[in-house]
């Protein structure tokens, strides 16, 4: 298994859980709600994320902490799915709510048109797609987190990219006139 | 690999996500309070003590048995004898 790209970024010292909390909670929650399609489901799997962290060390050696946070979280995801799967798929017709709200309508209606186009994809590129446009992954990284061969990761976020932009083209060039 | 990232990954990218409600910190944190264990140091100590008194009860030689004493026996009162005794003591008053 190859080691978590470096990136310039290095924790100083071990954080404490309140430290790890703030920086990165909110990408594992958006995170684990592309597994549950739920906030209730993904706030539990937080919850038990941290419960974890609590009992066991960081590894010394990790240098991308936010990529080995994500490869844990992904691991609980996945046990989650085995024991849910059949839950998960009643919930997913009611997207959680992903971004912020937005002050300009335009972007809103395309924040909200992206929820629900994200939605629609499954949830190996979903959860690409959210690795790569807002948790800022590379591909190598996101190949690490969910233990899948760096072709796998890049044609996922492809598939996914397409399909978003086929679902968004309309709003997008009413938004973005050429 | 092209990494790079077009208009419409920019623009989608461009959006923030939501934060968490500062209520989940409150209601997350404190619920992950360690819980207090024994520190090993004092596990081991103990653990050790103990090996030291049960290695010493069964290394130490038992005491002689004492040698059976006379000088404080009472000579057994035969139940006849005290029955009369008894007797006559009820037969005084």
């Amino acid at each position: 298994m190859r080691p978590v790209r470096e990136t310039p970024y290095r924790m100083p010292a071990t954080p404490t859980l309140p430290e790890l909390y703030d920086a990165h909670a909110a990408g594992l929650f958006h995170y684990f709600t592309s597994f549950t399609g739920g906030e209730a489901d993904a706030k539990d799997l937080l919850q038990e994320l941290f419960i974890k962290l609590d009992r066991q060390s960081i590894p010394v050696g990790v240098l991308n902490l936010r990529a080995w946070l994500l490869r844990l979280a992904h691991h609980h995801a996945i046990d989650w799915l085995r024991k849910h799967r059949v839950r998960r798929r009643a919930e997913e017709e009611t997207p959680p709510e992903i971004f912020a709200a937005q002050e300009d309508p335009d972007q809103a209606e395309l924040a909200k048109r992206l929820t629900q186009a994200l939605a629609g994809l499954p949830l190996e590129q979903r959860s690409v797609a959210q690795l790569k446009l807002w948790d800022g992954l590379t591909f190598e990284e996101i190949a690490e987190v969910q233990g899948i061969p760096l072709n796998t990761a890049a044609s996922r976020y492809r598939y996914a990219l397409e399909k978003l932009r086929t679902e968004l083209r309309p709003l997008y060039d009413e938004l973005k006139p050429s | 690999m092209n990494t790079n990232l077009d208009d419409f990954e920019k623009d989608l990218q461009a959006l923030r996500r939501r934060e968490l409600p500062a209520a989940w910190r409150d209601e997350l944190l404190p619920a992950l309070k360690p819980t207090t264990r024994t520190p090993r140091w004092l596990l081991a100590g103990w653990s050790a003590a103990w090996a030291a008194i049960l290695m010493m009860y069964f290394t130490t030689p038992a005491e002689p048995a004492a040698p059976p004493s006379t000088a404080h026996e009472t000579p057994t009162l035969r139940w006849e004898e005290r029955a009369a005794l008894i007797a006559n003591l009820l037969a005084s008053n």
